[in-house]
């Protein structure tokens, strides 16, 4: 037979394991709206039974453990998700810049290679008419300028992605290390036998933020500490040891370097994932390759209107001179036409020394018409100069809705994702309500024993 | 599996709200700026022709432009020529009456100054000057094309072209030597006349009829190029008018929003974004809290 006093002991654990319920009930609630937090819940068996005799007697409830929810598929799948989102969201601001420098309005740069050779045609019906050479210098000098305002602008992107990549290091290197020193924390608290649930939480975030910076790809080491790394294998995190990325300033650009123990690394856009990913290649691949189209049109308008044009006789009567300047970009290697559109210039600032003819006769324009019909011409690989820009601004079209689209496809999938994982490990404040209830219940009845133990006592003291 | 309705369904709650509220805004500034493509973004696809479409509107604009200038161009060289077919009929008519040999070498007299004068007045017919420029000097236009005697021609044989139509240009003057000079250089042909008459020769006199004709025929050639050409500008101006139609019609199909579509799109998003916010504020007001 047990004795009373045992019974007494039964009542307590059941009043404990209620209390450690609702308390983890609480804590959940409390953290209902918390970034990462997972749901906790706990784990209540059955105490070790008393044998007295043949009878095993139960001595009551214990919370065993506090688990946390999850499942480390979904949180797998997080990490590679946020790192797709992260790439176009990334890419998304600048390029939706690019398309607004390269804009198909009538203000865009077809509209002036349009004018100006509208202003050759014009200059055709009075050759020696001054307004109409003023207004062909003028067109030259919009146009020019739009080049170089091109150039400018795309430069300024690259300086804006430059920053944002600079802003954005700090963080990553604070976020690589705070990974680290939870490694060793999470592993000294879970040895020590205690439960490391926030923890986890907190290094579980961590990663899926530096995936969505970086593109990490992450494996659990032996010791059960979360090492990440890039695309590429190059260690970011490895046990309780942090690389740290540093940024090199090279011909205007950010340049990132990894240190990894005694050893640093040169990472490029296609090491990484994530924003860096999406930053990067827009910087280093798209914007190059949207300068040296421009720098090509640029460079053959001016190259065909100086040929034609320095064939003419100016009203002066002497041997025209180019319209156009260019500098010769310094590497030989280089396209001729690389630096064009940063370059042009308009050599000639007299209306007077505008060529419209190949003799110094007032009424000479054959030269215009040979101008004007440069536009006409499949300069450039067959197209003319506009139909070039307008192949160059769907370009830029192009990659903006196709980033667009894939955005919209990955942030869909992450919501998804991260609907999943709260259905996993998220906090449903009516679930907890209930338990609550369940829990209070409980614990009313074990007071409720409790106080039918001690009457029982009672009795017996009095007998 | 747990519905946590705190999390999950706020966040899609909320993302729909964006979603759909971002379109709605797109709509919007759709119906503002009148443009279904306003960035190339729109629809990569046809910003090919949008440009080029605007680049085909303003070329064909300044072909009108340039059709109406070698018009006007010839018109007012075509007042000039009238005079000069004129006064070289007269030129005939006077050598007709010359060439009577009832005619008193005194009244031929009077017709050789006759004569003279048709002459000198072709010389300020020849180097007629509209707004600072020799109509009919080639490219010389600021230089006096005809002086001297016997009058030469100082200006050149070229024509202006003006472009018309892609590729196609049109003369938009006359030059003084297929005019005056040659084949049959007019200002001779009434000196020999006038030469004749004073030497009261009628045989002499009727022997310059010929030349007379070629002359004025001459001119007359020319004239009727004019009114050709003159004629082919007005067909080319229709035909240009109608392209540009054509093609701002197409560039409109390509960039432009279909309003009537745009706002029915207004109304059906409008509505779904209503629903959206109706169920958020529903889904917030079902609580077990409430309810214990």
């Amino acid at each position: 037979m047990s004795s009373l006093i045992s019974s007494l002991y039964a009542g307590a654990s059941g009043l404990f394991t209620s209390q450690t319920a609702v308390q983890v009930v609480g804590n959940n609630i409390a953290n209902v709206n918390t970034e990462g937090y997972s749901r906790q819940t706990v784990s209540i068996t059955s105490s070790t039974p008393l044998q007295q005799g043949s009878l095993l007697y139960g001595t009551g409830s214990t919370v065993d453990t506090i688990d946390r929810a999850g499942d480390s598929f979904v949180t797998r799948q997080l990490i590679a998700q946020s790192a797709a989102c992260g790439e176009y969201d990334a890419a998304s601001t600048p390029l939706a810049d690019i398309e607004q420098i390269l804009d198909i309005s009538d203000s865009s740069l077809s509209s002036d290679i349009d004018s100006f050779f509208d202003a050759w045609e014009e200059l055709s019906t009075n050759p020696a008419g001054t307004t109409e050479r003023q207004q062909v210098l003028q067109e030259a000098e919009n146009l020019a300028a739009h080049c170089n305002r091109i150039d400018q602008q795309l430069t300024d992107v690259v300086d804006g992605i430059n920053s944002t990549i600079e802003s954005m290091v700090p963080t990553l290197n604070d976020q690589l290390q705070q990974v680290a020193e939870l490694n060793t924390t999470i592993m000294q608290t879970e040895r020590a036998g205690g439960d490391a649930n926030t923890l986890r939480d907190q290094r579980d975030l961590l990663v899926q933020q530096v995936s969505e910076t970086c593109g990490a790809t992450t494996y659990t080491d032996t010791n059960g500490m979360t090492c990440l790394q890039l695309s590429n294998g190059l260690p970011l995190v490895t046990g309780s040891a942090a690389s740290t990325f540093a940024i090199t300033q090279t011909e205007g650009r950010a340049q990132l370097d990894l240190t990894s123990g005694n050893s640093t690394f040169t990472v490029a856009y296609q090491d990484f994932g994530g924003e860096l990913k999406g930053l990067l290649a827009v910087r280093d691949v798209t914007i190059p390759a949207m300068q040296d189209d421009i720098d090509r049109l640029a460079y053959e308008i001016a190259t065909a209107v100086n040929g034609v044009h320095t064939t003419g006789i100016d009203k002066n009567g002497n041997a025209a001179a180019d319209l156009f300047t260019l500098t010769a970009p310094t590497d030989t290697t280089a396209p001729v036409w690389q630096g064009a559109a940063a370059t042009i210039t308009v050599a000639l600032d007299d209306p007077d020394l505008i060529a419209a003819g190949t003799t110094s006769a007032t009424g000479d324009n054959s030269l215009t018409l040979r101008i004007a019909a440069l536009r006409d011409t499949g300069a450039i690989d067959g197209s003319t100069f506009t139909e070039e820009y307008a192949r160059i601004a769907a370009k830029a079209g192009l990659l903006v809705s196709s980033n667009e689209q894939k955005l919209s496809a990955s942030s869909d999938q992450l919501d998804a994702l991260n609907s999943k994982r709260d259905t996993i490990a998220g906090v449903s404040t009516d679930e907890e309500m209930l338990l609550l209830i369940q829990y209070q219940a409980g614990y009313e009845a074990a007071s409720n024993y409790i106080g039918v133990v001690q009457e029982m006592m009672d009795t017996l003291l009095h007998m | 599996m747990i519905i946590t309705r705190d999390a999950s369904v706020y966040r899609t709650l909320q993302s729909n709200l964006n979603k759909n509220s971002t379109a709605l805004n797109e709509l919007y500034v759709k119906t503002s700026t009148g443009l279904e493509v306003a960035k190339a973004s729109d629809k990569p696809s046809v910003v090919g022709s949008i440009i080029t479409g605007r680049s085909d509107i303003l070329k064909g604009e300044r072909y009108v432009e340039n059709c109406t200038h070698v018009q006007d161009s010839l018109s007012m060289a075509e007042t000039y020529i009238d005079s000069i077919e004129e006064l070289m009929t007269r030129a005939k008519e006077i050598a007709v009456a010359g060439a009577n040999d009832s005619l008193s070498q005194a009244d031929r007299n009077t017709l050789a100054d006759e004569v003279n004068q048709l002459q000198q007045s072709l010389l300020d017919l020849a180097n007629t000057q509209v707004d600072g420029r020799y109509l009919f000097a080639g490219y010389n236009d600021q230089t006096q094309p005809f002086s001297g005697s016997p009058t030469t021609y100082y200006g050149t044989n070229d024509h202006q072209m003006i472009e018309t139509s892609p590729g196609s240009t049109v003369a938009k003057n006359i030059t003084g030597e297929e005019l005056f000079m040659s084949p049959v250089n007019l200002f001779t042909t009434l000196e020999d006349l006038a030469t004749a008459l004073q030497s009261g020769d009628s045989g002499t006199i009727s022997s310059q009829l010929t030349p007379l004709e070629d002359a004025a025929e001459q001119v007359r050639t020319r004239q009727s190029q004019l009114g050709n050409t003159s004629a082919r500008m007005d067909d080319m101006i229709t035909m240009h008018e109608n392209s540009l139609l054509l093609m701002q019609s197409a560039l409109s199909r390509d960039q432009d929003a279909d309003l009537t579509e745009v706002l029915s799109e207004i109304a059906k998003m409008e509505l779904s974004l209503e629903a959206t916010m109706q169920v958020t504020a529903r889904v917030s007001a079902l609580n077990l809290m409430d309810y214990l």
